[in-house]
């Protein structure tokens, strides 16, 4: 395995939508509009080798190489994106963009509102996966890349990566959707729902103006993340890397302090994720995913990727992952065929759930 | 699961006769610290 890296990578910005603001799919409009993203390896003289990486829930335009030459700002998917890995940085141009309503450099909730000077908070207004990948298609018309070789994503970016095929199929030759859905369950939402109700029950949330006091929805926004991260380990995988060990104690305490192992990862992931992520842009994403259903409006799966059946697809599922289990894929892959498209399936046989995507992309 | 990623996409370029840049041609930007040449990761973390 090559331990190969793009180096060192600054993240850059794309604003859009400063005369004409951007219709939404809920027919709200926004402007301007940033996106902030990064770009890896180098665009051909015909600009056919350009590869789409589409992030999840949490993650950020920098999927790989070192931001702004420090080595403890690994990207996401550094494993996957660099010279002679998956995505061969010597061989194909690849774009990483941040989603809009995220809190990683694109418009969001925490954003400053140019007719107020303030930021958004709720008067941000509900996005979709659909209107994420129309902002993106607008940094690939401003870059001047009329067609993607591939577009890619696990979770979240694999819903991007279905719309990307679906509603804009000529613009992509290829698509690889991993650990995702063409429709969000009853049970995604369900957790979505948990998550959001912990960022609304903490008293600083204080209904999303929460900017410029000095005490954020921490607690709320970890407990969320806490639900999230159960989600993506599977059973097994808590068997076998915590099982009931204790946390620096040989017997029970008999007591409400942290002492199982698992309890202890968990507030550990918590605490650390409210130090990198807005607990509004969670309420926005979280909204965004629960929205997501391809089979809309005629019902039909297939019908939604008829004009897609010249796109290539990988599809990638994970045999442990409970959050989109594989049937979900096959259900997709089943459609795609039916569509006409060329699908190459994989149920990876797997013990850590849909965190064998994530384990080092943070999902 | 990368090497599948790796292995489709390099069915694509075939198929598709896409146009693959000269390693040569990698801007310096990237990797600039080892005038553009592979850097292992683990001696850059070392």
């Amino acid at each position: 395995m090559h331990h190969y890296t793009v180096g060192n990578v600054t993240t850059e910005y794309f604003t859009f939508a400063e005369d004409e603001p951007f219709c939404l799919e809920s027919g709200a409009s926004i402007g301007p509009v940033t996106l902030a993203y990064e770009t890896y390896g180098q665009l051909n003289a015909d600009r056919s080798n350009t590869i789409l990486i589409s992030h999840a829930l949490s993650g950020s335009a920098h999927a790989a190489g070192f931001l702004d030459g420090d080595v403890e700002k690994v990207g996401w998917w550094d494993d996957c994106i660099g010279p002679g890995k998956a995505f061969d940085t010597n061989r194909f141009f690849v774009i990483c963009s941040n989603v809009v309503g995220s809190c990683y450099g694109s418009t969001g909730p925490a954003s400053v509102d140019a007719t107020t000077g303030k930021p958004f908070g709720l008067s941000f207004p509900v996005v979709t996966v659909g209107d994420m990948v129309r902002a993106q298609e607008k940094l690939l018309d401003y870059l001047g890349i009329d067609r993607i070789l591939c577009v890619a994503g696990g979770s979240m970016g694999g819903m991007q990566v279905l719309e990307w095929a679906a509603h804009h199929p000529a613009r992509v030759r290829a698509a690889i959707p991993i650990a995702t859905t063409a429709v969000h369950s009853p049970m995604l939402i369900a957790f979505s729902e948990v998550g959001r109700q912990a960022i609304y029950a903490d008293p600083a949330w204080n209904h999303g103006a929460y900017y410029d006091k000095p005490n954020k929805p921490d607690a709320g926004l970890a407990v969320a993340r806490m639900v999230g991260h159960i989600t993506y380990l599977s059973e097994e995988s808590m068997h076998l890397k915590f099982g009931r060990r204790l946390q620096g104690m040989e017997k029970y305490g008999y007591e409400f302090e942290t002492e199982f192992e698992i309890e202890s990862y968990l507030k550990y992931n918590g605490l650390k994720f409210t130090r990198r992520f807005d607990a509004n842009s969670y309420l926005y994403v979280t909204k965004a995913m629960d929205y997501f259903d391809l089979t809309q409006p005629t019902g039909s799966l297939a019908a939604t990727f008829a004009d897609a059946s010249h796109v290539k697809f990988l599809v990638v599922s994970f045999t442990s992952d409970w959050l989109y289990p594989s049937y979900h894929s096959k259900r997709l892959v089943s459609a795609l065929t039916a569509a006409g498209a060329d699908v190459t399936y994989l149920d990876v046989k797997s013990s850590w759930g849909m965190m064998h995507f994530c384990w080092r992309s943070i999902r | 699961m990368t090497n599948l990623i790796g292995s489709f996409l390099e069915r694509l370029v075939r198929e598709e006769g896409i146009r693959i840049p000269p390693a040569s041609t990698t801007p310096p930007r990237y990797g600039a610290e080892d005038g553009g040449k592979r850097t292992k990761l683990a001696e850059l973390l070392a």
